[in-house]
């Protein structure tokens, strides 16, 4: 996911129409699941519109970015206008087969990863502060090293690296008990839960 | 592993997290057997010790064939612009359509933005880490419109007691997804919680609860019951005698051996 795409950006900034589509298929599966916990539904809208831009200025893209943290950037200013407008985000229809199909139980020979499935690892992180969760889908989907993701976010990288390790622990506790099912769970009514996963008071100066 | 400890975080670890998924789009772990420190997992299964290695390798799995839906219409774009033309992109009549209803639910928003700015900000997204309230010192954690909640802010769903009541064979037995969002969901305050339950991040959690006014119970029964059998080689419980080891060593299998390379 994060090969050097340098190569090809500059074969389709020539106009070989087969270096595009190395790009698009090399960002797009990463950048759709970024805008998914984004904007959800909207997210295959955003990304086409997105694509049309990369269509149309890859001859203004001077390469000094990274091609990822570009397209990203443009995907990233569109989400938000989407977001802006749209005052709360659409609770249009969404594919539950997957969490009833995981449910199904069949799953327990299989790796752990897949059979949580990747909309519902999404969705998952989806649920933290939005600025968590764009850091670690920035880092660990998109392949953004540290650096390109906070240009991305307009912060600097040390806030963006706390963020995105503020939003591994947190999904850590929320998976936590998961670990042993088993076992006596000693914190269990929705007040400890509560008491364990509220976000740690924000210092000033950092998270910027 | 690192998950495991309170405090701190391990930021070496959490590093090498983020770079094993994005690293690792296909094979993960395969890598070899190397130095593996605990060795509790048995080897090359990516993640397979630590949820949240599986999680984000759930997150970071290879592409699916749906994802690339968009490319022959971005491809005609390219294609449109490598030639100088400049004619409307071949997008689906959808597309447009769509385009042109958001454009004036854009215009109406934006009008509706100059009179109700903050009020906007403050719901543009649950979830949003966004808005703090600088000058307002009173509640640290609490969400950023907390003076007063109004009613129709207030979850319309109010009992968070389980309903006993309801008949055990709607239930299904939760993924882990599930169990997460269920925790989520239950670590919002009250009137947070009814708010939530309209995002698209908690929708299949409505939906596998049945309805939005069962989600306190469902969410009751997921996170209280053990008994899920699901995913049994996941759950062996740490011997307590056992103390991980810190740093580097500890890192996950599938997170070494593994030139990050060039990030673009």
């Amino acid at each position: 996911m994060t090969a050097d795409l340098s190569e090809s950006v500059r074969a389709a900034q020539a106009g070989d129409e087969g270096a595009f589509r190395v790009l698009y298929r090399a960002v797009q599966p990463g950048l759709l699941r970024y805008l998914t916990a984004l904007v959800d539904a909207d997210a295959e809208d955003v990304a086409s519109e997105t694509w049309l831009q990369v269509a149309r200025d890859l001859h203004t893209f001077d390469g000094r970015s990274g091609f990822r943290a570009w397209v990203v950037t443009i995907a990233r200013n569109r989400a938000l206008d989407h977001l802006r407008y749209r005052r709360r985000r659409p609770s249009l229809s969404v594919p539950v087969d997957a969490l009833d199909h995981l449910a199904g139980g069949e799953d327990t020979a299989q790796r752990a990863h897949e059979a949580l499935g990747t909309d519902n690892a999404i969705a998952l992180i989806a649920t933290l502060p939005r600025t968590e969760a764009e850091a670690v889908l920035l880092r660990a989907v998109v392949g953004l090293d540290a650096d390109s993701a906070a240009r991305v976010l307009g912060k600097r990288p040390g806030a963006v690296r706390t963020a995105a390790h503020r939003g591994l622990r947190r999904l850590a506790q929320m998976l936590e008990r998961r670990e042993a099912p088993g076992a006596p769970e000693p914190e269990r009514t929705a007040a400890s839960a509560t008491a364990r996963t509220v976000p740690p008071p924000r210092t000033p100066g950092t998270g910027r | 592993m690192w998950s495991s400890r309170r405090g701190r975080p391990d930021r070496g670890a959490a590093e090498q997290l983020l770079d094993a998924a994005a690293g690792g789009d296909t094979g993960g772990g395969d890598t070899g057997g190397g130095d593996t420190g605990g060795g509790d997992t048995g080897g090359g299964d990516t993640g397979g010790g630590d949820p949240v290695a599986s999680l984000l390798a759930a997150a970071a799995a290879p592409r699916r064939p749906g994802e690339l839906a968009g490319e022959d219409a971005a491809v005609a774009a390219f294609r449109a612009a490598a030639q100088g033309g400049v004619r409307p992109s071949p997008t689906p009549r959808r597309r447009r359509r769509r385009s042109t209803v958001r454009a004036a639910a854009w215009a109406a928003a934006l009008a509706a933005t100059a009179t109700a700015g903050a009020a906007l900000a403050a719901t543009v997204q649950l979830t949003d880490d966004g808005p703090q309230p600088r000058t307002s010192t009173a509640v640290p954690t609490a969400p950023p419109r907390s003076p007063d909640p109004s009613p129709s802010l207030a979850a319309p769903t109010a009992s968070p007691a389980p309903t006993p009541s309801a008949a055990p064979s709607s239930v299904r037995v939760p993924g882990p997804a599930t169990t997460g969002l269920c925790r989520a969901y239950l670590a919002k305050k009250g009137a947070e919680r009814g708010k939530s339950l309209e995002t698209p991040a908690f929708r299949a959690l409505v939906a596998a609860a049945g309805g939005r006014d069962r989600v306190d119970a469902y969410c009751a029964r997921v996170v209280a019951g053990p008994a899920t059998p699901d995913k049994p080689r996941h759950t062996p419980a740490r011997p307590p005698t056992r103390t991980p080891a810190h740093g580097a060593d500890d890192a996950p299998a599938h997170g070494r051996a593994k030139t990050p390379g060039p990030k673009n």
